[in-house]
């Protein structure tokens, strides 16, 4: 038998994988029977809805009786390029999605760290910081609308107790802090949960690297920075996609709930904007339109950052 | 064991079709006899008992009818694929965000007309005498009328006046008159204007509205309803901005753009602030914060003496949430006037006067508004309407025809209300707006006359 003989697959071995598929009781087959319901209902209600969305955007339609569809080409795209609030509503996105990621993550790694550190009553403040993340995102967007209350707001109330009194500041309606205030409640809900992912990950680091860096001279910082932030860093990789998602799926409730898109679209975000154009001005073909848009734009940035950190992580990359 | 096996699914399969064939058939005879109307409505702040109720009398009335009755706060989202699969309601109300213009100019509704022209259900008179006149105004194009609206809405100054007798403040009658009552209040502490700073739109009801009619008159306003070249950009409609710029800058509450509706009328209700702009649903809206004891009442906007203008006109439209429709690919169209019919009957109107605390387009409805602290609020309200010149259907007409337009008012009035942009900047942007929506032709135009 020469080389080629032996690295050629047999004819019996293909036929016993056949017959693997083939058998009554087929792991196979069970997968394929267990999996058969839910695929259909994802084709059925997922994917069938998505293409049709990338077949409306080619047409002016609004949206209530079928046949009145008119195809407009790229129509629809061309009109995209020219607005304004389009832009806008995705930058505001982006500003959304860089903070939320960077604060809560950065938060819920100081925190996480210091509770790793078995402080008094750490427990607590574990359970503690947990807490919003049971809430529903309509509760904690409520909750927020009162924290910001201009004349009753705790947020108002406590920089007063502090002795910076600069008056009701209405936080959610002035285009200079809503965007950002419309941020807080998110990362007070995703924070807990981010705490005790990077605790897990912190507690999972053998205390001998602690103790050879303390040896070494390492301070605090020096000791977070070189030994624990690498060591975790697949665990980052992980809640920033979390992140990544999450925010864009609840951005719409909090959005909607504390100031409506305004003041002036200042915090005018694609979903809203997208549910605006659809059902505020009745026009499913340019809504579609901006749904693929931001689908292509969102799926585009999702690809760099994963490849950029998930990339490093299976790879087996350290350090930022 | 393989064929066994085999055989028993197919026996198993064979089985099931059998017993769901029997089912089938059985529940096809049951309902050869049963006739089931579909009605779909908004839930709301009017509640949905009174849609189960006329439900329950239309049952009474034909035996072997069945009311299957829908309601959602968003139930535009659900009606809208019903109307696309060509398979709506027999009979709904779908909602403020629903494109009703836009389903009448593609014939998704039947016009109302011919039955409003039939007789009432329990009176000898025809059905649309039994509605105050003009309340089919804004539902009318071409001669034909295409909705009925239910909930009418009435707009004003809220007040406490449980505060207003221990400061022994009264209502203005002028905006001289208002502005030094604005003085005291701030001199006790008060915000003198409360309002919903998150949500812009509510300026213009009734304030700018009512400042184009009073300084303008029913002309310029109603050349700006109907998209007339230069109207929003005329010297008086920009007058009409610029007093409000002049109130918000002056006399509104302190971090009133941060609020939203509930928590500035609530401001009000507790005595933190004189005075808030909004409808009729106000005192039902405010049950939850309503101090003991405390009066609340409606006052109208002051007046311009020094304007030639009538000063009666008042904003007043119908609640776009309720807005009755019969769809065109309805099942059974006579029970769906009869349904309409029932629900804006004499009887019906008293039942939900009574259980809503609000007035409804029955002629006359106000007298059922029940003795208590709402039904008293809301009657406040509604009486100065009577002696009304006409009245304008800001909602109803620029909301639902043009709601670009809409959203640029609202739009520009936020900047303006942070002082990023001049009132004039604002009509010019509105008007830019118009010009774009009347040259568009898309846009299904209306030509609107105040009455």
């Amino acid at each position: 038998m020469n080389v080629s003989q032996i690295l050629r697959p047999s004819k019996e071995r293909k036929v016993s994988k056949n017959k693997v598929f083939k058998k009554p009781n087929s792991p196979i087959r069970v997968v394929v029977f267990f999996l058969a319901p839910a695929l259909i209902i994802y084709l059925a209600f997922v994917m069938y809805p998505l293409l049709k969305v990338f077949r409306l955007c080619l047409f002016r339609w609004h949206g209530i009786t079928r046949g009145t569809e008119e195809f407009i080409g790229f129509g629809n795209f061309i009109k995209l390029i020219n607005d304004e609030i389009f832009w806008r509503s995705l930058a505001n996105n982006l500003i959304l999605f860089v903070f939320v990621i960077i604060v809560s993550v950065s938060v819920a790694l100081f925190f996480s760290y210091i509770l790793a550190r078995k402080i008094r009553g750490s427990r607590f403040y574990r359970a503690t910081w947990l807490f919003p993340n049971m809430l529903g995102d309509v509760i904690v967007a409520t909750i927020w609308l009162f924290i910001y209350h201009p004349t009753i707001g705790m947020l108002n109330y406590f920089l007063k107790l502090i002795g910076i009194d600069i008056g009701a500041i209405p936080w959610l309606g002035q285009a200079s802090t809503a965007l950002i205030a419309v941020t807080m409640p998110m990362i007070w809900k995703f924070s807990g949960l981010y705490i005790i992912l990077f605790l897990a990950a912190m507690q999972e680091i053998p205390q001998s690297f602690l103790d050879a860096a303390r040896i070494d001279g390492a301070n605090r910082w020096q000791e977070f920075y070189h030994v624990v932030l690498p060591l975790i860093q697949p665990t980052i990789a992980v809640a920033v996609v979390f992140l990544m998602w999450n925010s864009f799926s609840v951005i719409f409730t909090y959005v909607k709930l504390l100031t409506e898109g305004g003041p002036h679209r200042s915090t005018e975000v694609l979903p809203t904007y997208i549910y605006q154009v659809g059902f505020q001005y009745h026009e499913f073909g340019y809504g579609s339109a901006i749904s693929v848009a931001a689908f292509i734009l969102i799926f585009i940035l999702a690809a760099f950052v994963l490849r950029m950190l998930m990339g490093r992580v299976v790879r087996g990359e350290k350090g930022f | 064991m393989r064929k066994i096996n085999v055989l028993a699914i197919v026996t198993l399969i064979v089985a099931a079709g059998c017993f769901l064939g029997v089912q089938e058939i059985a529940a096809t005879g049951a309902k050869e006899k049963e006739v089931i109307l579909s009605v779909a409505a908004f839930e709301g702040g009017y509640g949905v008992e009174w849609v189960h109720e006329t439900a329950r009398l239309l049952e009474e009335k034909h035996p072997g009818l069945t009311v299957e009755v829908t309601t959602d706060p968003r139930i535009w989202e659900k009606v809208q694929p019903m109307f696309v699969a060509g398979n709506p309601p027999d009979v709904v109300a779908p909602g403020w965000l629903f494109d009703h213009w836009g389903a009448i100019n593609e014939g998704q509704f039947k016009p109302l007309e011919d039955y409003l022209n039939t007789n009432a259900i329990d009176k000898d008179v025809p059905w649309i005498d039994t509605f105050p006149e003009g309340t089919f105004a804004a539902a009318t194009n071409e001669g034909h009328i295409w909705y009925i609206p239910l909930f009418p809405s009435f707009y004003g100054w809220w007040y406490n006046k449980t505060v207003w007798d221990e400061h022994g403040w009264t209502p203005p009658k002028t905006w001289d008159e208002a502005f030094k009552l604005f003085d005291e209040m701030k001199k006790a502490g008060i915000g003198p204007i409360a309002n919903q700073g998150i949500y812009p739109m509510y300026l213009t009801y009734p304030y700018l509205t009512e400042f184009i009619a009073r300084l303008g008159g029913q002309k310029k306003m109603e050349a700006c309803i109907n998209l007339e070249p230069n109207s929003w950009t005329d010297p008086k409609v920009v007058e009409s901005f610029a007093f409000l710029k002049r109130l918000i800058d002056n006399y509104f509450q302190e971090g009133h753009l941060g609020m939203d509706h509930l928590q500035s009328q609530a401001e009000v209700m507790v005595g933190k602030a004189g005075l808030v702009a909004c409808g009729s649903w106000f005192p039902k809206e405010q049950e939850q914060v309503w101090p003991e004891g405390n009066v609340i009442r409606a006052m109208p906007l002051p007046a311009f003496p020094d304007s030639p203008f009538p000063q009666n006109v008042y904003n007043k439209d119908h609640d776009s949430a309720l807005l009755w429709v019969i769809p065109s690919d309805t099942k059974h169209e006579e029970l769906a006037v009869e349904f309409l019919k029932l629900l804006t009957s004499e009887k019906m109107a008293k039942y939900t006067v009574e259980n809503t605390g609000n007035p409804t387009t029955y002629r006359g409805s106000s007298k059922w508004l029940p003795d208590n602290k709402f039904g008293q609020a809301v009657v406040s309200c509604t009486s100065y309407y009577e002696n009304a010149e006409y009245t304008i259907a800001k909602r109803e007409t620029i909301e639902l025809w043009y709601p670009k337009l809409e959203t640029a008012l609202k739009d520009n009035l936020a900047l303006m209300e942070q002082g990023k942009t001049t009132p004039r900047e604002v009509c010019e942007a509105v008007q830019a707006v118009a010009d774009e929506l009347r040259k568009d032709p898309n846009v299904l135009k209306h030509v609107f006359s105040l009455k």
